[in-house]
């Protein structure tokens, strides 16, 4: 991938220029820089756009003031977390609590080497893409669970372990649900999956009841996954102060931010991989290596676009409705669309 | 001197010092950990809302205090909820400012002459920046608190402490 | 069945509530701020804020700071001169020079009651809502107009004019008990009594 990129935006000949020599670990550092910036681009303008959803929804106008629009409140906020005293509380475990939203922002970030970009654009094309991509999300469970029991408070303590439970539990249907297409896909590379969409509108969405189904339940399990409303408990204000990361100020809250917004795109983003055709057009033909990563990610913005609009649409669950849900609701029913896509897959 | 410090055309981009820079951006995302004790509280809860959105000067209220700017004290401090309110003002990461609402949290208000459960002026107990007078203050007026605020922050400069406290 | 219904019930209130907030969204016409210092709605012209107290008016009843349940206004007087008594809209008399007439903002609660008993209603609730400032004694507004060298010099004044009025009288009314025959000497030519202080 990254002679692409570096082809592409022609910092390969700049290197080269430079006296850079051919096959040094220089070229992969700077091409893996671009997902980094890609990260921060994207958290900037998601919380811009956050604002603005949230405020046009509810009537009102959001960032204004901040420069034209409110262009330039993010910028503003991230300068201003920077600024700020970063606190450590006396009785909490150092280790853990430096450590978390590290660990958090890594899950975040290792997840887009293997985030299929373009056909040609894929930082490492592993043959299990797909379980790769479900299993390294799974790392921030680990950096909730430090923030939580590293602060040495109460209320991040319960926001930890309820988020804990959270994702550990809507992993399964997510799991279930992705599993229900690579049936149909036959393999879990990334790149695979997408070309086996190939001529398919909107990819495998409309080829299956089963399929749309599963679709619905990754999006609902994805959610949960990312703790977006309806499934934010572990932030909810009125009911923990702040959740795992009430103890955090300045930039390691900022790292917190980051990581939500960037798993808001992950996970948008194996959507779109997966059940509508990834970095193809809607109609199914195969675009330049360039407006593919363009297709991909308009695709994957509608569905962060999507994730806004539903959380400023819902309550919040509560806790026990938050399992019932998921155990009995959302994983009986992705189990019956395996069943039956694969039913549809050897008979059909 | 000079063109440095010039605004290119009034609204839009202005090149100046890293100074100004910090204080801006400092003043342009103020979270408030909105402390609504009393009355006052509704009107802070109504400068929030949709009707004078506070979230135009990138105001949004944060629950924790480790994670805001400026606390509002919006309402009655009395002697119980002083401890609390110094707890938490401590809590508070620098560079922090406080902004005190209404009669009560200004100088004792109503209470100041008979109250004996009063806080005459939550000054006595944190150091305050900005006294919003009204008992309740409009949310206008709480506004144009909040725009004082800005222009302290704006006058700051670098390395110098701005509370005694 | 119910586990069916429910299913049915969740997905269809959501999608209701989805296309609301989705109608809601693409509705500029339907925004509510005020962009307040932009553009500002007006007051009631009963709304009670800022207090202002038109001095030239003001008679030194007291009976504002009488009338206000917190005592946030503090008036001192002392009496006028004869010749310096002046009259207010046409039926009050200001007999008193108002050394000190504050109110201070940050105690009041802004009910209004001090400006019921005012005589010349010179004691009003303007529409004036934003005047915060960095420190709380900015919110003490004096309205007096007298310095306290002019108050020191006047209250010299009413002093010595006190005096000569009392010795006038003094000696009027001496004469008066010389000039009076001495028909009855167990009459007592007392002098009449006492004008009261107050004016």
């Amino acid at each position: 991938m990254h002679d692409l990129v570096l082809k592409t935006l022609g910092i390969g000949d700049l290197l080269a220029w430079l006296g850079v020599p051919d096959g040094s670990l220089v070229y992969p550092v700077v091409a893996s820089v671009f997902p980094l910036v890609f990260l921060i681009i994207f958290a900037l303008l998601a919380v811009y756009a956050e604002r603005k959803v949230s405020a046009l929804i509810q009537n009102r106008l959001g960032p204004m003031e901040t420069g034209p629009w409110g262009l330039f409140q993010t910028t503003a906020d991230i300068l201003k977390l920077i600024q700020k005293e970063d606190i450590t509380p006396k009785a909490a475990d150092k280790i853990l609590f430096f450590v978390a939203p590290v660990l958090v922002f890594t899950g975040t970030y290792a997840s887009l080497a293997a985030f299929p970009w373009s056909s040609g654009f894929v930082g490492a094309d592993l043959n299990v893409g797909i379980f790769y991509l479900l299993a390294i999300s799974s790392l921030v469970v680990a950096g909730l669970l430090m923030a939580g029991w590293g602060s040495n408070n109460k209320w991040s303590l319960y926001g930890a372990v309820r988020s804990t439970a959270q994702i550990v539990s809507y992993e399964i249907p997510a799991g279930l649900a992705v599993l229900t297409a690579i049936v149909t896909t036959g393999t879990l590379s990334m790149n695979g999956i997408i070309r086996h969409q190939e001529g398919m509108w909107f990819g495998l969405l409309f080829q299956s009841p089963f399929l749309f189904v599963a679709f619905i339940i990754y999006l609902i399990a994805s959610l949960a996954e990312v703790n977006r409303t309806p499934f934010d408990l572990p932030e909810a204000e009125s009911e923990l102060v702040g959740g795992y990361h009430t103890e955090y100020s300045g930039m390691k809250f900022a790292m917190f931010f980051l990581a939500e917004y960037g798993n808001m795109f992950i996970v948008s983003g194996i959507a779109v991989a997966v059940f509508m055709g990834g970095w193809l057009t809607p109609w199914g033909t195969e675009p330049s290596v360039l407006m593919g990563v363009v297709w991909m990610i308009l695709k994957s913005l509608f569905f962060v676009f999507f994730q806004m609009w539903l959380r400023w649409t819902l309550p919040r669950f509560r806790v026990d409705q938050l399992m019932y849900l998921c155990w009995k609701v959302l994983i009986p029913i992705a189990f019956a669309c395996l069943i039956g896509q694969a039913a549809v897959e050897v008979y059909l | 001197m000079g063109l440095l410090d010039k605004q290119i055309d009034s609204g839009g981009v202005v090149i100046t010092t890293a100074e100004n820079v910090l204080n801006w951006a400092r003043l342009s995302s103020m979270w408030p950990m909105g402390f609504g004790l009393a009355c006052c509280a509704i009107e802070m809860m109504a400068t929030m809302a949709s009707n004078y959105d506070l979230d135009r000067f990138g105001i949004i209220p944060r629950p924790s205090p480790r994670q805001s700017d400026v606390m509002i004290v919006a309402g009655t401090v009395t002697f119980k909820m002083a401890e609390r309110v110094k707890r938490l003002y401590q809590q508070m990461p620098e560079p922090r400012y406080v902004l005190s609402m209404g009669s009560c949290s200004n100088s004792g208000g109503p209470y100041w002459q008979h109250g004996y459960h009063v806080v005459k002026s939550v000054s006595r107990i944190i150091p305050v920046d900005v006294y919003v007078p009204g008992c309740p203050p409009r949310p206008e007026a709480l506004i144009g608190g909040l725009m004082l605020l800005q222009e302290k922050i704006r006058k700051e400069k670098f390395g110098v402490k701005h509370e005694a406290v | 069945m119910g586990y069916f219904k429910d299913i049915y019930r969740g997905v269809s209130s959501t999608l209701t509530g989805m296309t609301l907030t989705a109608r809601e969204l693409v509705r500029p016409d339907h925004i509510v701020t005020i962009q307040y210092p932009k553009e500002s709605i007006p007051v009631p012209e009963t709304g009670r804020y800022r207090l202002h107290n038109n001095i030239d008016e003001c008679i030194g009843c007291n009976q504002c700071a009488n009338a206000c349940p917190v005592s946030c206004i503090e008036i001192k007087s002392f009496k006028r001169m004869d010749k310096d008594v002046e009259t207010v809209k046409e039926t009050q008399k200001k007999r008193l020079w108002v050394e000190q007439f504050d109110i201070d903002m940050s105690k009041c609660m802004f009910c209004g009651l001090c400006t019921w008993p005012c005589p010349t209603e010179c004691l009003t609730m303007t529409s004036v809502y934003d005047y915060s400032a960095y420190d709380f004694k900015e919110h003490i507004f004096k309205f007096s107009k007298l310095t306290p060298a002019e108050a020191e010099q006047k209250k010299a004044e009413l002093e010595a004019w006190t005096a000569e009025q009392a010795a006038l009288k003094a000696a009027a009314a001496a004469k008066k008990a010389a000039e009076a025959p001495a028909v009855k000497p167990e009459t007592p030519a007392a002098p009449p009594a006492e004008k009261p202080a107050e004016g």
